[in-house]
């Protein structure tokens, strides 16, 4: 059994890095920063797992990258989300409001 | 920190070269590298000390070589199958592109086609002349009269080469000619296996040659016939004793059938 909200980020952290880039290109270090300000904090995966999501995306197709130069002129990767990763993104986020929602039920509801 | 950058129309090519060329562990390297240094800015910029921002920094990040080695190996999975399918890709491009050739200019394709094949068959014959009478020649004058020697087991089925001890018995009663065997494509010695010879035939890397005992034993099944030739003693030449290198042997080309002993 989970014992923080951390430990449910791993079950979720495709959802969202998916997110994450679906409406603009970042890197790695963006995508964890989003991750971490959209959940307020509660959700910081380790970021390892984080680019291991990335590359696992980018298997699949569902994300594109290429090398660029962060504002800081350093050089960094860049991650595009596809309209396979776009299709991919309506379907998981489907899926994960219908778990929640029966979740949401069955922890609301009485003896 | 947004991480936006201005709309690039390269899809996925390298800004400024710098991901071009480089093995799956630098670019690997240069991701976490890129990663961590933003992080420690931020905590820089947040008052932390270097060090402490560093080490926070590599611990939030958690255990960096197994991230290391899992993302290396997915980046050269990655690309190893971006080239099967680049190549793929180009044949099949190929493919096409000579089709619609063929279709469109027939007249320019199908002599190109048979001039191709005509070259092919020359060139072929023209090696094959060569390798057979000036690479390769056979140490004999009647090459063609080579015949092959096999036993037909009871029950039909092809021929196979013979057993040694079939070999033996047929030598034995061939009485008007000289036979030998031949292994691994080389004719070898017919001398009898109690004076030490290798004399056999393909069988004899097989459980009927007893090591121990440096004679053959015959528990397969007797041939009913067996395929031979006729050769005249002046044709045959039986290898020397154990250690001299074989010598191929000719054999008249008039095949016989004659009964197993």
């Amino acid at each position: 059994m989970p014992e923080s909200p951390q430990d449910l980020l791993f079950g979720s952290m495709d959802l969202l890095v998916l997110q994450s880039l679906a409406h603009e290109e970042r890197h790695g270090f963006a995508v964890s920063q989003w991750v971490h300000e959209r959940t307020r904090g509660v959700l910081r995966a380790p970021d390892g797992a984080l680019y291991k999501a990335l590359h696992r995306l980018e298997a699949r197709g569902w994300i594109r990258s290429r090398w660029g130069r962060s504002e800081k002129r350093r050089k960094a990767k860049y991650y595009r989300i596809t309209e396979a990763g776009q299709t991919a993104l309506a379907h998981e986020r489907d899926v994960w409001a219908t778990f929640s929602a029966a979740l949401d039920h069955a922890l609301e509801s009485g003896p | 920190m947004t991480g936006r950058i201005p709309p690039d129309p390269r899809p996925l090519e390298d800004v400024d070269g710098v991901g071009l060329g480089r093995r799956p562990s630098e670019e690997v390297d240069d991701e976490i590298a890129f990663h961590i240094a933003e992080r420690i800015d931020q905590l820089v910029a947040g008052g932390l000390t270097r060090d402490a921002a560093q080490a926070r920094a590599e611990a939030e990040f958690g255990p960096i070589a197994d991230a290391r080695a899992d993302l290396v190996r997915s980046v050269s999975n990655r690309r190893a199958r971006k080239r099967r399918a680049g190549l793929w890709s180009e044949w099949v491009g190929d493919t096409r592109y000579a089709l619609r050739s063929a279709r469109s200019r027939a007249s320019a394709f199908w002599p190109a086609v048979l001039s191709i094949a005509v070259g092919m068959a020359a060139v072929s014959t023209i090696w094959t002349a060569v390798d057979r009478l000036v690479l390769r020649p056979l140490p004999y004058d009647l090459e063609r009269r080579l015949v092959f020697v096999g036993s037909f087991q009871r029950g039909g089925g092809p021929s196979t080469p013979s057993a040694p001890a079939d070999f033996l018995d047929l030598r034995a009663a061939a009485r008007t000619v000289d036979l030998a065997a031949y292994r691994g494509g080389k004719a070898i010695s017919a001398e009898l296996p109690r004076r030490g010879c290798r004399a056999a035939s393909s069988h004899l890397d097989s459980s009927r040659y007893s090591e121990s005992s440096r004679c053959w034993d015959a528990p397969s099944p007797r041939p009913t016939s067996m395929t031979g030739a006729l050769v005249p003693p002046s044709w045959t030449t039986v290898c020397g004793p154990v250690g001299t290198p074989p010598t191929p042997i000719w054999w008249d080309r008039r095949s016989v059938s004659t009964a197993a002993p």
